[in-house]
This record gives structure tokens, sequence and C-alpha cells, in this order.
């Protein structure tokens, strides 16, 4: 294992330093001492070194060997002593004592180490290369700290935690890179200012040479599960996304990591897409030239609701782009895969499909014959039909922008796919949006049959079907627009007066006028 | 373009939880005080007396003037019971228009010697009683005999327009309808045929290459028979036929492109033209488009559209029809024309009659006399129906 590699190493440079300056006997005793304490740590280590390197904080505290570390045996003052002396083998006792300390379940001293105004020691102490144990345990002190709440975060970050953590990019020894990367995506997640203080200490360009070394498939996989959860929070919080720079910087990473085949790794680098599709169709088009939508639409298809969520989202991202960037999914062949996902059993897939269908639909005709191809109306009609409600709403969105944007054939085929009858059954809904545009998906079918003559089998459907005292009884909606759209179909479509070229009946038919249509010579239906 | 973004960031730390569920809720009534000031409309019902499929929910339903209790849910939320009474709702029409919704059957149950003979398939349909053997074979005589002069007329017609057209859809839509009518009909099979949802109409076959069925014919009495039975060939223009049956798939999936082209018709160079049709009622010496109104109180009420047929009778009398121009076809009216009906000669195209109508258009007093007013486009077109009435009653 590596670490007794780095601990025999360790203890031979400690022995280098220690002897400047001290008489034999003093030097014969602290060596004993040491390697006695070092025995002890190195094996306290080894147990925690076939955790998870995200359990770095928890430690058995039951140990006999860890007994002797506890704050009886290392007060305050001789913490501090040995964090202020000279000696590298006592500064490297009183930091991993602190770290133990730390490391504690319940309650951990954190202000109390802040306040002895201990920060600032261990940073500095990040930058010992010579003496790598040390970095090692304040790295693992400092996280501990920044682990805590916002305040004590910040404690770090303003004692110089980012650049000092950026630093140990450059250590040779894999678990302190580790530890680092750890801390860095810890602070990075906290929030946008402190994620953009990452990066603008470079931060994340040592996550991206980590990706981009060629030694990334013989890292452990926990590193690389690490490594990936830190780029994700570099790309968090879409309110403030991050500078486009580093995005940018960041992509080819990503990309790597969105062909790895752990689930974990994909997941969190699929987290990341999403976030950076969130936002401008800048940042969408800056994901999109790196050509992984293909990737995306693939990891549609896993099986994995972690990695799918996420994908699906990006996806969903995407398409809410231009033009362009919505026919680059559709070009990845995503659709082929809508009619499991909406269907899928989870109601959150089916609703972030329906939401992405609905975005398609508003785009271009062609794009809406894409999905017809790919047979989803009927399961948006089945949608409508029963389904989460939040489903529903963002059919009912699909189904009106294929009303505004489709084609006459593609409006009579979303009609000749029983889509009404589900339509009208949500004209009782609470949300007065949703029943105008449901009006407003109607009222354009209507005008699209009656532009080929064929109004009149529409309103006798409508009527079949039980509904005009649907549309009738909404002008008693409290609403409004709702009372005057509702009015205005009635009185367009269901009143005969642009239908009958009989003309309006009238009360006393000897005084009528006969309102001839243009065209007397062929009956229009 | 209307694009819409996420309503809410989704993270590694939210993906799983389930959203809480928003309801869909109901839709909430305006006040008394802002109810006074609309002018309420009344949608028009292109069938009066006709109840629609869906209106299940609104069976019962009366109109805005019953009390709330009466209305069944989602209608729930209308509110206390006083809010509605003297809601001068009625048009006058709207109470006689609703009784139709109460009618216990779809479909149309006349009384009278008359029983056209959709009336019949419509009815056997929707009970889903298993016909006998001997009234199955009768109907699947008829729906063959339907069939063949459909075929043959479409295919004069199409052959006598363009000799050079190709057949071939027909035959395969004529296969298709003949193994229909055996299935429902054939061999005296108990089955009771038809889709899961059948439109009253539903015996009415349309013919399509896009297989889209377009249900609102009008009767073609080419069959010598069933005058209510009407095939139709070759390719259908009309896009907005009556949906499918099932939702899932839509008629396996076909392309709309591969539907009604504005100008895709293989067989003619003509741009799709909706259904233009002279209904000919096959004994019918004069048929003519009109409209039909009777009297109410003070004023003229809409009866429908459709198309009025007069026929000689056995006893040398002259039969009036009216059919309505729907695929249900209903009758608008059908009397015999009796010696001493009142017929003159109004206004610019009208023709107005007396007589007891049949189906009658009043609850209250069914067996009254009522004018009827009959419209037709034209002046010479009223002259001659008034000139015919005169002259045939006797």
């Amino acid at each position: 294992m590596e670490t007794s590699t780095d601990y025999d190493e360790l203890g031979t440079r400690l022995h280098q330093f220690k002897n400047k300056g001290r008489n034999a006997t003093e030097q014969t005793r602290r060596r004993k001492e040491f390697h006695v304490k070092l025995r002890k740590a190195k094996k306290d280590d080894q147990i925690l070194e076939r955790r998870h390197v995200q359990t770095l904080q928890e430690e058995p505290t039951s140990s006999p060997q860890v007994s002797g570390l506890l704050p009886q045996q290392y007060p305050l003052q001789e913490i501090l002593a040995g964090v202020n002396s000279e000696n590298r083998e006592d500064q490297f006792l009183a930091t991993q004592a602190v770290r133990k300390i730390l490391s504690r379940d319940n309650q951990p001293p954190i202000d109390r180490i802040i306040s002895a105004g201990l920060i600032q020691k261990f940073v500095s102490f990040l930058g010992l290369f010579e003496c790598p144990p040390i970095q090692f345990e304040a790295a693992w002190v400092l996280t501990n700290i920044a682990s805590g709440n916002p305040a004590q975060m910040n404690a770090v970050v303003v004692g110089g935690g980012i650049p000092g953590f950026i630093r140990l990019a450059s250590s040779s020894y894999l678990k302190i890179r580790e530890q680092a990367i750890w801390a860095l995506g810890s602070i990075a997640g906290d929030g946008p200012d402190c994620r953009d203080l990452v990066i603008k200490h470079g931060g994340h360009g040592f996550v991206v040479a980590l990706v981009e070394s060629p030694d990334l498939s013989t890292f452990p996989l926990a590193f690389i599960r690490n490594i990936t959860w830190t780029l994700s929070n570099l790309c968090r919080h879409t309110d403030r996304p991050p500078p486009l720079e580093a995005v940018k910087r960041m992509l080819p990473a990503l990309v790597r990591l969105l062909h790895h085949n752990d689930k974990e790794v994909l997941s969190g680098a699929c987290w990341a897409v999403s976030y950076l599709t969130s936002g401008s169709n800048e940042r969408i088009e800056v994901v999109v030239q790196t050509g992984l939508v293909p990737r995306l639409v693939q990891l549609l298809s896993c099986g994995e609701h972690s990695i799918l969520a996420p994908a699906l989202r990006s996806l969903g991202n995407i398409v809410t782009g231009t033009n362009e960037q919505t026919q680059c999914v559709l070009n990845a062949g995503a659709l082929a895969v809508f009619p499991a996902l909406l269907c899928h059993r989870k109601s959150n897939i089916q609703k972030e499909a329906a939401w992405a269908v609905s975005n398609i639909t508003s785009g271009k005709a062609t794009q809406i014959q894409e999905v017809i191809d790919a047979g989803l109306i009927p399961l948006l009609v089945q949608i409508l039909q029963q389904a989460d409600y939040k489903t529903q709403l963002e059919a009912v969105w699909a189904v009106i922008n294929l009303t505004k944007v489709g084609t006459l054939n593609q409006v009579s085929y979303l009609y000749r796919c029983n889509v009404l009858g589900p339509l009208f059954n949500l004209l009782t809904v609470k949300d007065d949006t949703i029943i105008l545009i449901i009006l407003e998906a109607i009222s354009n079918i209507l005008q699209m049959a009656e532009s080929v003559g064929e109004g009149e089998k529409v309103c006798l459907m409508i009527e079949k079907l039980g509904d005009l005292e649907k549309i009738e009884a909404l002008q008693f909606h409290s609403n409004e627009s709702v009372y005057k759209y509702s009015n205005t179909i009635i009185d367009r479509f269901f009143s005969g007066q642009n239908e009958d070229e009989f003309g309006i009946p009238e009360a006393n038919p000897d005084h009528c006028v006969f309102h001839a249509p243009d065209n007397q010579s062929t009956f229009q239906f | 373009m209307a694009k819409r973004i996420a309503d809410k960031e989704l993270t590694d730390r939210n993906w799983d939880q389930e959203d809480e569920g928003e309801e869909a809720g109901t839709f909430s009534i305006a006040s008394e005080d802002v109810l006074k000031n609309r002018a309420i409309k009344k949608a028009k019902r292109r069938n009066p007396g006709a109840e629609g499929d869906g209106g299940a929910a609104f069976r019962g339903f009366k109109g805005f003037s019953a009390a709330p209790s009466a209305i069944p849910a989602p209608f729930s939320g209308f509110g206390k019971a006083g809010s509605f009474e003297g809601f001068g709702l009625t048009n006058g029409g709207s109470k006689a228009l609703y009784t139709g919704v109460s009618s216990a059957t779809v479909g149309l149950t006349f009384n009278g010697p008359y029983v056209p003979p959709t009336a019949d398939i419509t009815t056997r349909q929707t009970n889903g009683s298993s016909p006998s053997p001997t009234q199955s074979n009768k109907e699947y005589r008829r729906q063959l005999t339907a069939l063949n002069c459909s075929v043959r007329d479409w295919i004069t017609k199409h052959v006598n327009d363009n000799p050079l057209c190709d057949l071939n859809p027909i035959f395969r839509d004529y296969e298709r309808h003949l193994s229909s009518i055996e299935q429902q009909h054939g061999g005296g099979e108990a089955a009771d045929g038809g889709s899961e949802t059948p439109p009253p109409s539903a015996a009415l076959f349309s013919f399509s290459r896009t297989t889209s069925e377009d249900l609102a014919q009008k009767v073609s009495g080419t069959a010598p028979v069933a005058s209510g039975i009407t095939f139709n060939f070759g390719q259908k223009t009309s896009l907005f036929g009556a949906p499918g049956p099932a939702a899932l798939p839509p008629f396996g999936g076909t392309k709309p492109d591969e539907a009604a082209d504005e100008n895709g018709d293989e067989e003619s160079e003509e741009p799709p033209k909706p259904e233009v049709k002279e209904v000919k009622e096959d004994d019918a010496f004069y048929s003519k488009k009109c409209k039909l109104f009777y009297k109410k109180e003070a004023e003229f009420k809409e009866k429908g559209v459709g198309t009025l047929h007069l026929k000689n009778t056995s006893d040398g009398k002259i039969q009036m029809i009216i059919r309505a121009d729907t695929n249900l076809g209903n009758i608008l009216l059908n009397i015999i024309v009796q010696h001493s009906m009142p017929c003159s000669r109004v206004g610019k195209n009208n023709v107005m009659v007396v007589c007891v109508p049949n189906p009658p258009v009043h609850d209250k007093n069914p067996s009254g006399p009522v004018p009827l007013l009959i419209r037709v486009k034209t002046d010479e077109d009223a002259d001659e129906l008034h000139k015919l009435l005169e002259e045939r009653k006797g």
C-alpha cells in the first residue's frame, strides 16, 4: 500500500530535520518516542485507509491507540506549542492531534481551534512540501473545519485555504491531492462566491489536469468519484453561473468523465452538464459544441435513475435553446427513447420528458414532424387523459405549441389522435392560465379545420363529446379573460354565424335579409 | 418561439424528492355582481335532441337555472344555492335544447310510422344486444348491397372522370369493408360488431387512403334499400374526420404527410374539396337543402339545417321529410302533407307551413299545430317548393 511507503519515507525525512541542533540523548529519546507514535499513527491510518475518502472525518474513538491522543493528553497549550515549534516532528504530532480531535463525531471543537488562531498555521503547513505528512494532516484538519458551518468555512477561506489547497496539486502523493480536491469541492459547493474564488485561484485547472492526466485510469475509483464531485460543484449554482472561460476549460474534462463506466462518475458528470446547460443560449452552445449530446442520449437508456434524471434534464435544457441546438438533440436520436420516458413509472421523469417535448413542438414544423414520427402524440394524449397533474400541464403546453407552429396536416393529425376529449376534461382546473391555453389550442384547431371547410365536423365532434357545456360553463369563470375567451369561441364557432349560408335567424322572417355568401355555386360545409 | 425553461433547478441534492403533488383543483366562479353584467351565450347545437357520447357528466344538467345541487361535479364549486336563482339565462331555447340531454338513449327514438334504418342500426349497436340470426342476415344483405352499389357508383364516376385512374386502392378498401361486414353480420354471427365507442352513425363506412374516417357523410342514397348506409371510397380529403376509436396508436402511426396533402390526390388532379353532394333519397321527386325553423311564442327558433325531400306515398299523398345534414342524419321533420295544410310564400326565400310537427317540437303540446318556416337558398327555390306543395297536396 502506498501509505506504508509514504510513511516510511516520511519517517526518514522527519529524522533529517529532527537532528538539527539537538544533543544525542535528547535525539535518541525523541526518536524513540516519535517512532512509537508514528507506528501508532500509521496503524490508525491504515484502518482509515480502507474507507472511502469522504469518510475521512469519522474515526473510531474507542481504539486504545487513539485514546492517548485525546485532549487530556494534548491540551490546547501543548498543541499550540507543538504547532509553533520549529521542530517538524512536533508540528506533525500537534497537527495530527488536532485532526483526530476534529474527527470526533460529537461536537468537534472547531471554534476553539479557530479562535486559537490556528488556521493560519495550518494553511502554512500546506506548503511544506518537504514534509508531506504534515501537509496531509493539515489538509485534513482544514477540510474538517471547512465542513462546518458557513462561518467556519469562511475562516478557512479568509485564512488563504483555497490557494493553499490548490498548491497541493503538485504533490506527488495521491492521497494528498485527493484530500485537496475534496476540500476544494466542499468549498466550491458552498455557494457561487466560494466557487468563483476557487476558480479565480485556478482550482478548476487543478481538477482538469487530473482528469486529463494519462494516469486517470490508474486512480482509485474513489478518487475519480471525488474529482467528478468537485468538478460538478464548480459548475453548480445556476442562478449565478461560473465564468464562461472556466466553463470552456472544464468541459473537455467533463466529456471525458461522461465516457467513464462508473455509475457515480456518470451521474456526477451528468449533473455538471445539467447545471451548465441551464443558462443562456450562449452557454448551451458551448456545451453542445463539445459534441456530448449523443453521449447524453445514450445515457438516457442506461437504466440508472441517478443518471437518467440529470441526463434528461440536460437534454431538456438544451431544447430550450435555439432551433439549431434543439435539432442537435433530435439528430442524436433522442426521440426514440421518449416513448419509454413518457410512460415512465416515475412521474418526475414523465414530466421532464413532456416538458422537453413541449419545447420541441414550439420550434419548427419539421421538428414537430419528428415528434409525430416518433409516435409521441398518442402518448401525450394518454398523459392528458391520465397522469400526474404537473405532467399533464406539460402535455397541454406540448399540444398548444403544436397547434401554433404545426402545419394543417400536423394539427389535423393531432385532432385525429383524439386530443379534444382529454383537453376538454382539463377545462375545470383551478389555474386560469392553463384554461386559457387550452381554449387557445381548441380555438386553433377549430380555425385550422375551418380553413379547409371542415369546421362543422370539429364542432360536431365537440358537441358529440358533450363538451359544449364545458365552454358555456367557463363564461361563469371568475377570470375575466376566461369569460371573454369562452364567450368569443361560442360566438365564433357555435352560433352559426360564419358557417351558415342561410343567414342569421330572425324573429320575424318576413323582414329578414338573406346574407348570401360570396360563392353561391357550392355549399360550403 | 415559445421556449419554456425549467420551473425549478434540479440538483443531485433534490432530484429524488417527490414533488408535493400539485392539485388540479377546480376553477372559481365569478361573483354574482360580476355575473350580472356578463352576456352569457348559448352554443348552438347542431343536433338538437341528440346527446353527446361524453355527455354523461352532464346528464340531467338542466341549464343554469337549476339549483346547484342538481349540477354534478366538477361544478359543485358553484356556490351557495341562492346565487343562481332568477338568473335569466333561459334564452327561451335552452330548456328545450337540454331536454334532449336527459333522454336515456343515445340515438334516435321516433314515434310514428316511419322508422329510418339508421335508427335500427344505431339502437342495435348501442344496446349491445346480440341480434338474432335472421336480423343479422338481413342486415348482412343490406350492408353488402349497399357496399356493392357504392363501389359500382364510385367506379363509374371516377372512370368516367378519369379513365386512367388506378382502382387498386378501391379494391383494397372493398376487401376491407367486405370482411368487416362479414365479421359483423355474416353467417348469422351473434356478436355485435362495431368498435368500442361506436358513434351512432357507425353504419357509415368511410374509405380512406389514410385510414382517417370521415363519418360526417351525407346519406348518399345509392343503396337501394338502406338509405342510411353509405360507403365512400378513395382518398378522403377530409383531414378532420372523426378520430379513430383508440388513442394508441392512431392509424398505425401513419404520418400526416402521407395523409391528404393539399394536392396529393393520386386519383385526380383536383385540389381537395369538401364533400359537396345533393342528397338523393331514392324515391324523392324533389330534394332541396334548407333550414327549418319552428315558431315558439313570439319568435322562430331554428330546428336545424338539412335536406328536404318530397316523396309520393302509396295512397297518393306526398310525404315531406327533412333530414339533418349531420353524420347522425336525424329527422328534423317527417309529415304527410295534408290537403288542409296552410302553405304560404314568405319573404325572399321562405315557405311557411302549419302542421303538427313530427318529431314534436314542444314538450308541452305535442299534438298542436305549429307554424314551420322552411328557408331555402334562393327565391326561385322557394317559389318552386311552394308551387310543388300547393299542387301536390291534394
